[in-house]
């Protein structure tokens, strides 16, 4: 039977497949198709699964047309609102976007996001308190927004979290630390599921509170890891700054280039024509030494190559335009080679 | 007059039919006897070692398969509810029966483990003289660059899509990738490897006799995941190192400024073909397979078409559109500038 749930999946099937469409019309991007279509794919499926598992909309509390019941609003100290987590995970979110700014940017905008949450949160709860909030209302918010959107979303949200704090945390320390680290967590988490799973009466309470002591823990780790930097992966002699060449209306911007010899250089190339080019260098009798990746604009692209010839002159150029783009490569000896 | 429940008999009668000759045609097709990537017809001595743990562990499997379906079978014809009064007799558990359905498992695994474990070591085994020649994966071809005999760190020559290897000898083959994660698989040599961007995972190769095996890239890595396929080709002694001397002399030149060939390389140097391909002396672009020898090769584009002058000259006016998601672009070559790069392509032995 095809439920509400069920509905919702397979209208998303077709959204991503017109949005599939749409991208393959578009763009000529076939990497964009295959995974909206395939997103499609996941959600008519999900939604079959969800329309062949048999879970049936909730009967409504009363006869259609029907006058709803009274609903009996409750008064005195039973009455009183219970506490409200949401203003935490307000002044959590408030944190991480203080942490952020002297971090850096990316956790500012986790801040904000986590912050548009706990807003949602806590008016969703103040609307719960309110006397028209009725069962009828709850289900149908459960069967349309909860079950279909809210729950992947969660699990999708917690998993990111989870990766992103761990892989922080793995970065930052020295790599046989990191090494260390993952395998006791790896055997903490084993070790924490073989506990939990022996303790089948364990109360929800407690449950909520560790899973949330290590969500933030984890977060805590994570965000203090980005902040030292991470370890220094690999260290290479470099040159100068980058030298820009700009390509536009079929000329470079700059008519000579020069490097220092066995030097690793970075030649940022920025291509503004919508059409391919690229930077190569040969000497003045056409022997080739190296050929930047062509792009097609509007890109740019960092070649980083290290120009072992002997110092001299030779001649840079666009292969799609081998005449009209052409410039100087000037090749300099390495200090203290004793070169000329 | 047919009623409508025997329409429905009928049509359930003919999907079951339909399944029944799909699923048969399936199943039929892993009796061809010529299939040219077999991993069970092993023709070196790493496909055979692998083969070797193979062959045990299916007929264990299929021994334990058999075994449990058919005692599932049995309990399930022989118990089976004859009326709703009657129950099953009750009982608490057999501790011999538990403790023997504990330990055959165990023993048994056990017993996959042992040579399991000790295959992985000596697949890890590299023969410290063996020539190691870098396969690199392109999103879709197959690079192979070969060590300089004398300094082995260094590249001598490079090619694509077709690896030669000589007859008998081990070599071992350094794989990496350039943009995505693929999978080097020559199933009648060897078992898969990963090539991963950054990392170079090392597998050896050799096979029993000459003859051309047929290979693939078996990771999924986009649009043409499918035509990213390779030939390896073992050679006698002679006729390796007949090969290995052609590729690294240098390309022979367009004979004359006036031939249709000059043209070609005239085009090859004008239309943006040399920021992408190598050919010794004229150019030096990396992004595409090196093309300095090019007409030595039987196949192209991955491996998948003959590099015959009709094929390439279909590929030069719409590479996209003869290979899905083909990094080369159309260029917009007019038909002379087509022939004229065949051509030249031609003179590229």
């Amino acid at each position: 039977m095809i439920n509400t749930a069920a509905k919702i999946e397979l209208g998303l099937a077709a959204a991503a497949l017109i949005m599939a469409i749409g991208v393959a019309v578009a763009f000529d991007d076939p990497g964009g198709f295959v995974l909206l279509f395939g997103v499609c794919i996941a959600m008519a499926l999900c939604g079959l699964a969800l329309a062949g598992s048999g879970f049936t909309d909730r009967a409504p509390r009363y006869p259609a047309g029907a006058e709803p019941p009274i609903q009996m609003v409750s008064a005195g100290r039973a009455g009183t609102p219970k506490a409200s987590p949401w203003p935490l995970a307000g002044a959590l979110a408030l944190g991480l976007v203080g942490l952020g700014v002297a971090v850096g940017h990316a956790l500012v905008i986790v801040g904000v996001i986590c912050g548009i949450l706990a807003a949602a949160g806590w008016l969703s709860q103040a609307w719960q308190e309110d006397p028209t909030f009725t069962a009828s209302e709850r289900s149908r918010i459960s069967e349309r927004l909860l079950s279909p959107v809210g729950l992947p979303l969660m699990a999708l949200s917690l998993i990111a979290i989870i990766v992103i704090s761990v892989s922080r945390v793995l970065l930052a320390l020295p790599r046989t630390g990191s090494i260390v680290v993952a395998f006791v967590l790896a055997v903490g988490v084993l070790i924490a599921f073989f506990a939990l799973s022996t303790r089948p009466n364990l109360a929800r309470r407690s449950l909520v509170f560790l899973s949330g002591f290590a969500v933030v823990a984890i977060v805590s780790a994570g965000s203090v890891s980005a902040a030292n930097g991470y370890r220094t992966f690999e260290h290479h002699e470099t040159g100068p700054g980058p030298i820009t060449v700009v390509a536009h209306n079929i000329s470079f911007s700059r008519k000579t280039i020069t490097v220092v010899a066995g030097q690793d250089t970075t030649i940022t190339f920025d291509n503004l024509d919508p059409i391919y080019h690229n930077v190569a260098v040969y000497s003045s009798s056409g022997q080739p030494f190296w050929a930047g990746e062509p792009i097609k604009g509007h890109r740019k692209i960092n070649y980083l190559h290290s120009f072992n010839m002997a110092p001299g002159t030779y001649t840079f150029r666009c292969d799609f335009h081998p005449t009209s783009m052409v410039g100087t490569f000037v090749v300099q000896a390495a200090p203290g080679s004793g070169a000329p | 007059m047919t009623t409508p429940h025997q329409r429905k008999r009928r049509g359930t009668r003919l999907a079951r039919c339909l399944a029944l000759t799909g699923f048969g045609a399936i199943a039929l097709t892993g009796c061809v006897s010529n299939a040219s990537q077999s991993a069970l017809k092993p023709h070196g001595s790493i496909a055979r070692l692998q083969n070797s743990l193979f062959v045990p562990v299916f007929w264990i499997a299929v021994v334990v398969f058999c075994l449990v379906a058919g005692l599932v079978s049995f309990c399930i014809i022989r118990f089976r509810a004859r009326s709703d009064d009657e129950a099953p007799r009750q009982i608490h558990g057999n501790t011999r029966a538990e403790i023997a359905w504990t330990i055959a498992p165990a023993v048994l695994l056990a017993s996959i483990a042992v040579p399991t474990v000790k295959f992985v070591f000596d697949l890890n085994k590299f023969p410290s003289n063996a020539m190691t020649i870098t396969v690199t994966g392109h999103r879709w071809w197959w690079q192979m660059d070969y060590p300089s005999p004398t300094d082995p760190t260094k590249v001598d020559f490079s090619t694509a899509s077709e690896l030669h290897i000589p007859v008998k000898q081990p070599v071992v083959i350094s794989l990496t990738s350039v943009d995505v994660i693929h999978n080097f698989w020559v199933p009648e040599l060897a078992g898969k490897l990963y090539a991963i961007p950054g990392r170079h995972n090392k597998m050896v190769l050799e096979a029993d006799s000459a003859g051309t095996y047929y290979g693939q890239c078996a990771e999924f890595c986009g649009t043409s995941h499918a035509n990213m396929r390779l030939r390896v080709i073992a050679q006698n002694s002679a006729d390796y190192q007949a090969w290995v001397s052609a590729q690294e002399s240098s390309p022979v030149q367009p004979p004359s400024t006036t031939s249709l060939a000059a043209t070609g390389f005239q085009v090859f140097n004008t239309v943006g073909c040399a920021g992408c391909h190598a050919v010794t002396g004229v150019s030096a672009g990396i992004v595409g397979p090196n093309l300095s020898h090019f007409k030595s090769r039987s196949v192209f584009a991955g491996a998948i078409f003959a590099n015959t002058d009709p094929n390439l000259r279909l590929w030069l006016a719409n590479p996209p559109a003869q290979k899905p998601g083909s990094v080369m672009p159309n260029l917009g070559l007019s038909s002379d500038q087509i022939n004229a790069l065949v051509a030249y392509l031609d003179t590229l032995q």
